[in-house]
């Protein structure tokens, strides 16, 4: 990873209506957005900059989201969000790089409210 | 098994008595035996003694008719005749020549006692020559008078003369010794004259214990022309020793017999009662066990069954997520985008709102059932989460509420125990559509804290009460049937119980009963 920033947030999800629908909402926050349909592809992007929050899912094909976790060493902001719980042994290797966890479905102003915190925006901004 | 006292049971009792009827005739019949062995013993020893009498008594007779072939040979000759026979006034024996003169007979010649010279004869010395014929010696008639025994003797010695013997003894003489005859050695006997066997008739007896009783056997002495009589007994049974004992032996062993077949029998027979017992004992036991093993079955089959529907639930509850994300997501950028909207589609873009959330909440809690997730717990104020709940679960219109939660704390995931305060007091509300009231309280007691919500509804039909706490069981016609089941896990999670009850009044309590926390521990 180098210092070039990509976007403010990289949205990474397999399921397709659920990644696009969820960049849609945050485009219209006023984010810039890059999605990734697996870990892998995730990873890839983060060699060539970084971003200022990744969208994490868990259960994806290739990479999941607990071994992108595991292969950045100082990842940015990270907020899961998957149809499963992180809990157990996931929770206690890479729990420290979690800024949150969201169980999907997620309501859209609950998602917006947490991103905000998470990019440490003010209101409105 | 208890230890009864029984009679002994009618077959070994009815063995008992055949051998004892058994024992006791065949004593009889052994006694009757040894009996007739005894008494033919007897009167062979009697006959024997008959016929030694017979020969002692017989020479009398030879002696008077030789004393008559002497008198006939002598022409009568009276001198001659005492000189033959001399007198003696001792000798217990007396021989005398008597003449019939008329009607009289007169002793031409006394040579013993009793009798002189010139006497008549009278009594039963008459009566003895009177029937003496020429043919042979006549017998008399035997008199006693307690001390001494007579007996008579008398014989024809041509034309008026006669001779008669007269012979006088002491009747309790030693017969055994004075007759030297083994017979009389064994035997009591008592020898009378012709006649009845009576004490004046009496010659010789060898025992003053007269009439002989008992045992007796009789026999003819024959004396001249006459029959004496002998009766005897035995001094000792001839029949002795383990012979004459067998008939007792037999029944005191018979009688042992049944004692020990009775006895016998009886172990046996308790013995197999005690095994009837047994066997009735373990099959019951071995039912007991049969039907704890099915009932384990049932309850295995049954936990499989549910634990095969909560995975099922559990996968179809994570693939609703990704779809309803999506369905969430979009209605949110439609609604934006659309900015405001006619009357009917807002109405109906709420619908649809309303609905995926429901179909959130259904998916959280197909995957909650099957998998909790892992406890956090804290230290939590029960009354703090009471308010909490209520407040996040407003109360229907026409349903008062009424809590009554003591100060007390509680070790447990917040959010779990929540959830399950949460479903009691909507079910609560959902059991009273047309109003009621909701009475919540918690307690703390020795078995834990105690919570309890009741309400004042229709109650649950009392034949289901036991389903209620499985998965998908509902009596109601909206809602998912994981709402109970759900409550269930949480709180076996904690170590804790939940039971449900109809009231009598009408309406049901839930009582959750959570491990007593002790105060002061850190958590």
């Amino acid at each position: 990873m180098n210092g070039v920033m990509l976007a403010d947030i990289l949205v990474v999800d397999d399921e397709e209506p659920v990644r696009t629908s969820v960049a849609e909402i945050l485009r219209s926050a006023g984010y810039s957005v890059l999605e990734a349909e697996d870990g892998q592809v995730a990873l890839d992007l983060l060699q060539s900059g970084s971003v200022g929050l990744i969208l994490l899912d868990i259960r994806m094909p290739r990479r999941s989201g607990i071994e992108v976790l595991k292969a950045l060493d100082a990842p940015p902001h990270v907020i899961l969000m998957s149809a499963f719980r992180f809990e157990g042994e996931d929770e206690k290797n890479v729990g420290h790089k979690v800024f949150s966890h969201l169980v999907k479905p997620v309501a859209p102003r609950r998602l917006l409210a947490e991103v905000e915190v998470a990019m440490g925006r003010s209101e409105g901004a | 098994m208890t230890a009864s006292r029984r009679l002994p049971s009618p077959i070994s009792l009815a063995i008992a008595v055949v051998i004892i009827l058994v024992s006791i005739g065949g004593y009889f019949f052994l006694q009757h035996s040894v009996d007739q062995q005894e008494s033919a013993l007897l009167q062979g020893q009697t006959t024997d003694a008959g016929e030694t009498a017979s020969s002692v008594f017989g020479q009398l007779t030879t002696s008077v008719s030789s004393a008559a072939t002497l008198v006939k040979l002598t022409g009568g000759s009276p001198s001659t005749f005492q000189t033959l026979n001399p007198p003696s006034a001792k000798s217990p024996l007396s021989i005398n020549l008597i003449r019939k003169t008329g009607t009289r007979y007169v002793a031409v010649v006394a040579t013993g006692e009793g009798l002189s010279t010139g006497d008549a004869l009278s009594g039963p010395a008459l009566a003895t020559v009177k029937k003496a014929t020429d043919g042979g010696v006549t017998t008399g008639p035997v008199t006693s008078n307690g001390k001494l025994s007579y007996a008579r003797f008398a014989a024809n010695a041509g034309s008026d003369l006669y001779v008669y013997e007269q012979f006088a003894i002491n009747p309790h003489i030693n017969v055994a010794a004075a007759l030297g005859s083994p017979a009389f050695s064994e035997l009591n006997v008592a020898l009378y004259g012709p006649g009845a066997t009576r004490p004046e008739n009496l010659l010789v007896t060898t025992t003053r214990q007269l009439p002989l009783t008992g045992s007796t056997a009789h026999t003819k002495v024959k004396v001249g022309a006459s029959n004496w009589t002998l009766v005897a007994t035995a001094k000792a049974p001839f029949v002795s020793g383990l012979a004459s004992s067998a008939p007792l032996i037999l029944l005191v062993l018979g009688l042992l017999i049944a004692l020990i077949v009775t006895l016998t029998m009886e172990t046996v027979q308790r013995r197999h009662r005690y095994a009837q017992a047994l066997v009735q004992e373990r099959t019951a036991d071995l039912n007991a066990s049969l039907q704890e093993l099915k009932d384990t079955q049932d309850a295995l089959v049954r936990s499989e069954r549910l634990t095969a529907v909560g995975e099922m639930a559990s996968v179809i509850g994570h693939e609703l997520r990704n779809p309803l994300a999506a369905v969430t997501n979009s209605l949110f950028i439609v609604r934006n985008d659309l900015g405001d909207v006619s009357p009917t589609a807002e109405k109906y873009l709420s619908l649809a709102e309303r609905e995926t959330s429901k179909a959130a909440a259904l998916a959280d809690d197909l995957t909650a059932f099957v998998r909790p997730r892992e406890l956090r717990k804290t230290e939590i104020e029960l009354p703090e989460l009471v308010d909490e709940v209520l407040g996040a679960t407003p109360h229907p219109d026409g349903v008062e509420v009424l809590v009554d939660v003591a100060p007390v704390a509680l070790v447990g995931d917040r959010g779990q125990l929540a959830e399950v305060l949460t479903n009691l007091v909507t079910n609560a509300y959902q059991a009273m559509p047309s109003g009621g009231t909701l009475r919540l309280s918690g307690s703390s007691g020795p078995s834990g804290v105690t919570v309890v919500v009741e309400d004042t509804g229709d109650g649950v039909d009392q034949t289901v009460m036991d389903q209620v706490f499985e998965p998908f069981f509902t009596t109601k016609t909206s809602g998912t049937g994981l709402g109970l089941a759900i409550v269930h896990r949480l709180v076996q999670a904690h170590d804790g119980d939940v039971t449900l009850e109809n009231l009598a009044a009408g309406g049901v309590r839930a009582t959750v009963v959570l491990p007593a926390v002790r105060e002061g521990v850190p958590v």
